[in-house]
């Protein structure tokens, strides 16, 4: 069974054949799920793209953290490895 | 470091990037330069803390998925401090057309930011965060270099799929889950448009 999802890119771009065209038309035509992808594809292309600076501000937040909340020891136990607190 | 040093940890892997921005991060000359300029042209500490951040997000937006970057021989700090300036400009002369519509209204002079806009920014950003936070991590990765340019086989490289069509089947299944995601939340969609 032909996963007409796996054509969108080509659709798009025009990169169909005519009847491979026509076929992904047709399909649009039953499955809302398809149409809606075709009607949104430059906003679901625009979240994809912005994954880039999520991931940024994500590390840029721990990093935030790590600097305002770092953690310190508080004590020492001999040769063992120190106990570490939160400061907040 | 060399800024084509830079684009390439940035094109690498997701570690390397992580590192880099760990080592722009607590650049304490770079945060201290960005610091001074905010502070000596308008700016409160908070701006120049937000200009800083906001250096490295756009840093890396730009740099990730350029192909061609070795001839850029420069030195990153200084062109990291060139976008720096560039934002602040860009956000004294918004807040100089908002303090200039205020002037023409009679009720207000003084330089201020504005409280709304920068909320409707991080409004945007945390619904974007949140949307974006239903995606499984290797789909996050797959659409991330997609979007930004990289070809299946370079996907397949990078991430370790098998094949390019693996990858091309991993980037259809997940831009169907992050369409069905808008498909059944249109009120997030109309919110993002």
């Amino acid at each position: 069974m032909i996963s007409y999802f796996d054509w969108l890119d080509d659709y798009m771009e025009g990169k169909l054949s005519p009847q491979q065209r026509l076929d992904f038309e047709q399909a649009t035509e039953q499955d809302e799920k398809l149409r809606h992808a075709v009607e949104n594809y430059p906003l679901l292309k625009q979240l994809s793209a912005s994954l880039i600076e999520d991931e940024t501000r994500q590390m840029l937040k721990d990093l935030e953290n790590k600097r305002l909340y770092p953690t310190i020891p508080v004590a020492y136990r001999g040769g063992s490895p120190p106990l570490y607190l939160w400061v907040c | 470091m060399k800024l084509f040093q830079a684009f390439l940890k940035i094109n690498t892997s997701e570690t390397s990037r992580s590192a880099l921005i760990s080592y722009i991060y607590n650049s304490p000359d770079l945060r201290g330069n960005i610091n001074k300029f905010v502070l000596t042209h308008g700016g409160i500490p908070e701006d120049a803390n937000t200009i800083f951040n906001e250096t490295i997000v756009q840093f890396i937006k730009t740099a990730f998925g350029l192909r061609d970057y070795s001839h850029l021989t420069g030195e990153l700090k200084p062109y990291l401090f060139g976008i720096a300036r560039n934002l602040w400009y860009a956000e004294v002369k918004r807040r100089g057309k908002q303090n200039s519509l205020i002037q023409d209204l009679s009720v207000e002079e003084k330089l201020d930011p504005c409280p709304e806009e920068i909320f409707m920014t991080k409004e945007r950003n945390n619904l974007l965060a949140s949307l974006l936070s239903q995606l499984r991590s290797n789909c996050r990765a797959v659409l991330m270099h997609w979007a930004n340019g990289f070809s299946m086989t370079e996907i397949a490289e990078k991430l370790g799929y098998q094949s390019e069509g693996m990858a091309r089947k991993k980037k259809s299944q997940c831009l169907a889950e992050l369409n069905d995601f808008l498909f059944q939340n249109p009120h997030i969609k109309l919110q993002l448009q």
